[in-house]
């Protein structure tokens, strides 16, 4: 049960969606509670509300693991979900169930250690930021391929969607309640969390820490499969208005204008200069493929572009959101007196 | 006021608004409860003295009596001469009651109200205490202490429901209701807090269902227990307007108010809640709303 008596301050949530972290629950909740106690010792204005632990139909033995735990802690929620659903639903479960000022989700296996999350508060309430993501400093996993590929994948898609901060994009994020919990209502099954956090706010941070995925590292497993893996990057194509559609859109207007302009460059010859034409009503020919194949891909352009705007108006991009950032100076205030804030 | 036979026992219930309908109902579905209608006059004190003796007399001999209190008018706007007279209304039915205790067990149900009591408190845990800010949260606690006192009697529960929501025909609806039933009616639904207040919505026929038994059924022995009757899972505004716009499938107009004076965030953790309460998820609240609106019962 609760220890910990404290006034109204900034009350900071914990997500943790479980799919085989058996091994790592107790040490995960220590932890928890170690900043729990940490944050009321330094007399912090933010407290550690709640720890909400979403069993994702796991594998593994956590699901009775997390029900002992909240018998323990009144302050972790236990929530299992009737089937695997995945790790991006089972966050979303887990924030809309969260109520606090701020919502920190992170994964279960350690690689996220809990003393990061007052470094990404404060990177946040200094920064007015809405959003907080931990970044590995280095490579999480000791394997330069399976690395190397998340990175460039990363970097496509940033190119492909124009969005700035999806390289930073990581399960590791400091989110705004009334953000996170938005974006949490408007996220269907196939939206990806952070596309749809990003529609919300432009105010993205990320800060670098060292962290390693022990059970990858040590086992070769990961909680991730390669399912699972192409399951996220189609989720983020799906979630996103690629700039591809765009892209085909102008090719096509760029070649009816092409061919246009090469329509009327070859008619002054036929007119004029009719012996340099050696073969006749080929140039005719590829100048209305050239035309009417332009026309063709520049209308698809438009109907895709309708359709995504359809389909996102579906998944739930507002018009507006509004915020209200002022509690961040109170805070934002205590981590410059105080003198040495862990970590 | 209502008087509803069950096998051993009689319902005595105050009030038939949101809570009091859906006790009822879920008296009639569960335990098979006959009702009869007798007058209670609000206003007028000597006819309410005579109306209570006629409902005494009224009751089976050797029944167990229990009675239920779901009369609160009040609201969050309420002043203290409001909260006055309904706490005033309260002692009489609760010296009624005592008065009934003659050789036979009397039960009191009194539904209080988390947000009059918790205004402003997140992550309220069993151990928090109530915080009241305004003269309705002051007279609830104050109503509560009332039955508390009450020692002749021999059940004294005391709900606290959060933000009820449920379908009535009555003016006081609550947001999910409001929001579905504006929706399909076309009409503007003003929103007296902001998209980012949060809010613990329940459904009147969860505590409906909850209360009737404790009343109809009781598993425990008597005593004083306080009862929070939340989700344990709060919702904001906004989610909540996502909802029943998926669910109604209509525009929803809005406006919010500029000045809200009902924004301050409320949660409560479901460690707090009665290992015997069952709550509806909201998206099935307001499915069920949506339904009932449709066919004209909400």
């Amino acid at each position: 049960m609760s220890d910990i008596s404290w006034s109204q301050g900034i009350m900071v949530s914990v997500v943790v969606p479980v799919y085989s972290g058996s091994d790592y629950l107790e040490s995960l909740a220590g932890a928890l509670s170690d900043l729990r106690r940490d944050w009321q010792e330094q007399e912090a204005p933010f407290l550690l509300a709640e720890a909400i632990f979403v069993d994702d139909a796991a594998i593994d033995d956590s699901g009775a693991k997390i029900d002992r735990l909240a018998l323990q802690h009144d302050w972790i929620v236990p929530l299992h979900l009737s089937r695997n659903f995945g790790q991006h639903p089972a966050t979303i479960v887990g924030i809309l169930h969260s109520s606090g000022d701020w919502v920190v989700t992170m994964d279960e296996d350690m690689q996220h250690r809990p003393e990061v999350i007052a470094a990404m508060l404060r990177k946040a309430v200094t920064e007015h930021a809405d959003i907080v993501y931990a970044n590995p400093a280095s490579a999480v996993h000791n394997a330069a391929i399976r690395d190397l590929t998340s990175r460039s994948f990363k970097r496509l898609m940033q190119w492909l969607t124009d969005n700035p901060s999806l390289t930073s994009f990581n399960s590791f994020r400091l989110i705004r309640g009334p953000v996170a919990r938005a974006a949490a209502s408007v996220c269907s099954h196939d939206t990806y969390l952070d596309i749809t956090l990003s529609w919300f706010t432009q105010s993205i941070r990320a800060i670098r820490v060292e962290m390693k995925d022990e059970r990858y590292i040590r086992t070769g497993r990961s909680g991730y499969s390669l399912k699972s893996l192409f399951s996220h990057a189609w989720r983020m194509i799906f979630s996103s208005q690629i700039k591809l559609l765009r892209i085909g859109a102008g090719l096509g207007l760029l070649a009816m204008a092409v061919s246009v302009l090469a329509a009327l460059y070859f008619l002054t010859v036929k007119l004029f200069f009719p012996a340099d034409i050696q073969v006749q009503g080929w140039t005719s020919l590829f100048l209305a493929i050239m035309f009417f194949g332009g026309l063709s891909a520049f209308m698809l352009g438009i109907v895709l572009q309708y359709l995504s705007s359809l389909v996102l108006k579906v998944h739930g991009k507002p018009t507006f959101f509004t915020i209200d950032r002022s509690g961040d100076a109170a805070a934002a205030q205590w981590f410059d007196d105080a003198r040495d804030p862990r970590p | 006021m209502r008087i509803l036979q069950v096998e051993g026992a009689s319902v005595l219930l105050f009030g038939l608004g949101l809570i009091g309908s859906a006790v009822d109902r879920a008296l009639r579905l569960r335990f098979r409860a006959q009702g009869c209608d007798r007058p209670y006059d609000w206003h007028d004190a000597d006819l309410r003295r005579a109306q209570a003796a006629a409902i005494r007399l009224a009751l089976r001999e050797g029944d167990r009596i229990a009675v239920v209190w779901t009369s609160g008018q009040s609201g969050f706007g309420s002043t203290e001469a409001d909260m006055g007279r309904e706490t005033a209304l309260l002692a009489e039915v609760i010296g009624m009651a005592e008065t009934l205790r003659r050789g036979r067990q009397v039960d009191f149900h009194m539904i209080s109200s988390a947000g009059g009591l918790f205004e402003s408190q997140t992550h309220c845990s069993a151990e928090s205490r109530p915080r009241p800010l305004r003269p309705y949260g002051l007279g609830k606690l104050r109503q509560e202490q009332a039955l508390a006192r009450a020692e002749g009697l021999d059940r004294r529960y005391v709900y606290r429901p959060s933000s009820v929501y449920g379908a009535t025909r009555s003016k006081r609806v609550g947001l999910v209701t409001a929001l579905v039933t504006n929706a399909l009616t076309g009409r503007t639904t003003r929103i007296f807090g902001n998209p980012n207040t949060l809010r613990d919505y329940v459904l009147s026929d969860d505590i409906g269902h909850y209360i009737a038994g404790k009343a109809a059924a009781p598993d425990e022995p008597p005593g004083e227990r306080t009862f929070l009757l939340a989700r344990g899972r709060s919702a904001s505004v906004f989610e909540v307007i996502e909802r029943v716009r998926e669910r109604v499938e209509r525009p929803l107009l809005l406006q919010f108010d500029p000045h809200p004076s009902n924004v301050r965030d409320m949660s409560f953790l479901p460690s707090a809640l009665p290992r015997d309460w069952h709550a509806t998820p909201l998206v099935a609240g307001i499915s069920q709303i949506a339904t009932m609106a449709r066919s004209g019962i909400a």
